[in-house]
């Protein structure tokens, strides 16, 4: 990949959460929330990142942008890392990276109207001259997003579950972002309205050159955007390619039965095959081998004891597994 | 006398819901959730109920239990089941009929369950209420119903408390929960909304296969079209508290008449084929207490014309079994 018009390198990017302990006396363990996760994501791309709950992809957005500390690995921003730096240097980042929460209920502050809540960004950032040209540029993107210039001055409550992600969406352009992390930006909203901020996003894109990570459960929402996609299971980055490959060709066993669980529009789905048991919770620090092997019918001794590494199968498309090339 | 009322049971619908109204009485006004639903259930069928949110699908599932509280009301319509009248019930009557006859999964596993009790005392509740069963006879039967369900070890799992379970193990205990009397309507709303899709894949897997070898028939409210078209035999699609298109699944899903069908179809992004821009449906549902006098999709629909915004059109059938209100249902193909 070139390197000019790549815009985020991460690379073995850990991070870890320690467990309670079950007597004072005893060492603290520690859960790998995210582990040894790398990606790259180019300028204008969307990067769709997916896995069922609890799969550490909130995490590593959450880490990526600073509001975790990583425990390892290095977080290439523009150029530059930025996975050391203190708060007061990360301020510049800050601006460059946004991000929009899943839940637009409780993602926006109930007290301020919504001009206020675009606003305040542009004010603390110091991205206008006074408070009028700050307004008058909240406007401006509160129009971009279709929020009528005659709802600027009313609450969140009286808006909708869309027209409060709409607001969302604003705040985080505000500040002239190039890499804005929507954590399942639509998932609490009816299909309807989910088709109108799919459309909006990828509108926006053009218009503003942004990069997105796009982290969502939803594999058909993830295809429909997604230049790239990524998939995680256990904190640990499975399978990454381009979204044509990964749907139409995927490799990993993990992926297969996920793509498989999907149910299909008009398609009798009670015979297809399906992964057996649940997630288990994620592996303490100390763990070896494949995250999926226990739930894998094709695992073999070498997955239980060896942590495989993500190899290029083909070109662009990378997976983590040791029988997949069998 | 006893093969009269045989025949009259083999012969009519298992559940037969005419012009339900279900009113709810504010002080801003009244909500209209669910006005002048109709729709018939056989025996062993599945019938999916789809909507957006507020569209009154919840509300049209929970009025077949009489599970409507105030400022909440019925205020007409038949409700028949099994040949008799449930609006004509006693509230005493009905507490045999519900978790026994007709029993319901709620859509979340958190809060559906009661934290401070072990699963199998939840179990066996319905047991001894609704089957008579006691002691060890119960608790036999509580395992027994955990295995059913899929759950892994159920001798020791029937001991333990909710919160020791995941969301999709919990809703498997909802599941058993309502299966434990056999009942033969289950009314399942947005059962695997808040689980993840391999484990909706498995639960749903488990609830077909459950209510079909019961020969039980099972309501499926949800707001996932795919999903539906996946398992049951009937569609109603809702929007605003009535019902605009029914029919088979495939002539829904394939054929779609109502232009809200076909907007819903045309905005969920597919998993195969070409990526197109995605479908919009324009504007909002309307407010409740503001609803439109005529059609109420008509401020938001592409075909809207007069008379849609001055009458609202009936359902009519436009194939066999396949039902629609729309003034200029055109049949369109994808």
């Amino acid at each position: 990949m070139a390197g000019e018009d790549l815009l985020l390198d991460v690379r073995n990017m850990t991070k870890k959460f320690p467990l309670a302990r079950t007597g004072i006396f005893e060492k603290i363990k520690y859960v790998n929330a995210v582990k040894n996760f790398s990606v790259s994501i180019k300028r204008k791309e969307i990067f769709g990142l997916v896995g069922e709950s609890g799969c550490g992809k909130s995490t590593a957005a959450r880490t990526i942008i600073r509001l975790y500390e990583p425990d390892e690995g290095k977080i290439i921003y523009d150029g530059t890392d930025i996975s050391r730096f203190a708060e007061k240097e990360l301020r510049p980042y800050r601006k460059k990276m946004q991000m929009v929460f899943q839940n637009p209920y409780s993602s926006l502050n109930p007290r301020h109207t919504v001009k206020e809540i675009v606003t305040q960004p542009i004010m603390f950032h110091k991205l206008a001259k006074n408070r009028s040209e700050a307004e008058e540029k909240a406007m401006y993107y509160l129009d971009k997003v279709g929020v009528l210039r005659s709802q600027v001055d009313r609450y969140p409550h009286q808006f909708s579950g869309g027209q409060r992600q709409r607001i969302s969406i604003a705040r985080a352009l505000a500040v002239a972002p190039d890499f804005i992390i929507a954590d399942e930006p639509v998932s609490a909203l009816d299909v309807s309205i989910q088709a109108q901020i799919l459309n909006l996003l990828l509108d926006l894109r053009e218009e503003f050159s942004l990069s997105f990570m796009f982290i969502a459960h939803d594999l058909a929402v993830v295809r429909h955007v997604s230049d790239r996609v990524g998939i995680m299971y256990l904190g640990c980055l499975v399978e990454y390619g381009p979204y044509s490959r990964i749907f139409e060709n995927p490799l990993h066993p993990y992926t297969k039965t996920l793509l498989s669980a999907v149910p299909v529009l008009g398609k009798r789905s009670m015979e297809s095959v399906v992964l057996s048991g649940e997630v288990p919770s994620a592996p303490t620090e100390d763990f070896t081998g494949c995250v999926f092997a226990h739930r894998c019918i094709r695992h073999t001794e070498q997955c239980l004891k060896q942590t495989p590494v993500l190899k290029e199968i083909e070109s662009e498309h990378f997976i983590a597994c040791w029988s997949a090339d069998k | 006398m006893t093969n009269i009322r045989e025949v009259r049971k083999e012969s009519e619908f298992l559940l037969d819901v005419r012009e339900l109204k279900t009113y709810f009485h504010t002080f801003k006004g009244v909500v209209k959730a669910v006005d002048g639903v109709s729709f018939s259930l056989k025996r062993g069928d599945i019938l999916g109920v789809v909507g957006e949110s507020g569209c009154g699908k919840s509300v049209t599932g929970f009025s077949v239990l009489r599970l409507i509280d105030s400022p909440g009301r019925i205020e007409g319509g038949e409700i028949i089941f099994e040949g008799d009248s449930l609006l004509k019930k006693s509230e005493r009557e009905m507490e045999k009929i519900r978790g026994n006859k007709i029993s319901m999964i709620f859509q979340d596993p958190m809060t559906s369950l009661n934290p401070v009790y072990t699963i199998k005392k939840q179990i066996c509740e319905t047991l001894e209420l609704h089957g008579g069963l006691r002691g060890k006879e119960a608790h036999n039967r509580a395992v027994e119903l955990l295995r059913l369900v899929g759950i892994p070890s159920p001798e020791s799992r029937v001991n333990y408390y909710p919160h020791q379970f995941s969301g999709g193990m919990r809703q498997r205990v909802i599941i058993a929960i309502s299966l434990a009397t056999s009942p033969s309507l289950i009314i399942a709303d947005e059962p695997t909304t808040a689980l993840d899709v391999t484990v909706q894949a498995q639960l749903m897997k488990r609830l077909y296969q459950l209510v079909k070898s019961n020969n039980s028939s099972m309501i499926l409210i949800t707001h996932d079209l795919s999903l539906v078209s996946g398992v049951s035999d009937n569609i109603i699609v809702m929007y605003c508290g009535r019902v605009i298109e029914k029919g088979s699944s495939e002539s829904v899903i394939s054929m779609p008449a109502h232009p809200y069908t076909v907007g819903l179809l045309e905005s969920i992004p597919k998993m195969t084929g070409e990526r197109k821009m995605l479908h919009q449906i324009s504007g909002m549902v309307p407010n409740p207490f503001e609803m439109p006098p005529g059609c109420s999709f008509y401020p938001r629909c592409e075909l809207g014309q007069k008379i849609c915004e001055a009458e609202y059109p009936r359902l009519r059938e436009i194939e066999e079994g396949h039902y629609v209100s729309c003034h200029f249902a055109g049949r369109r193909n994808f």
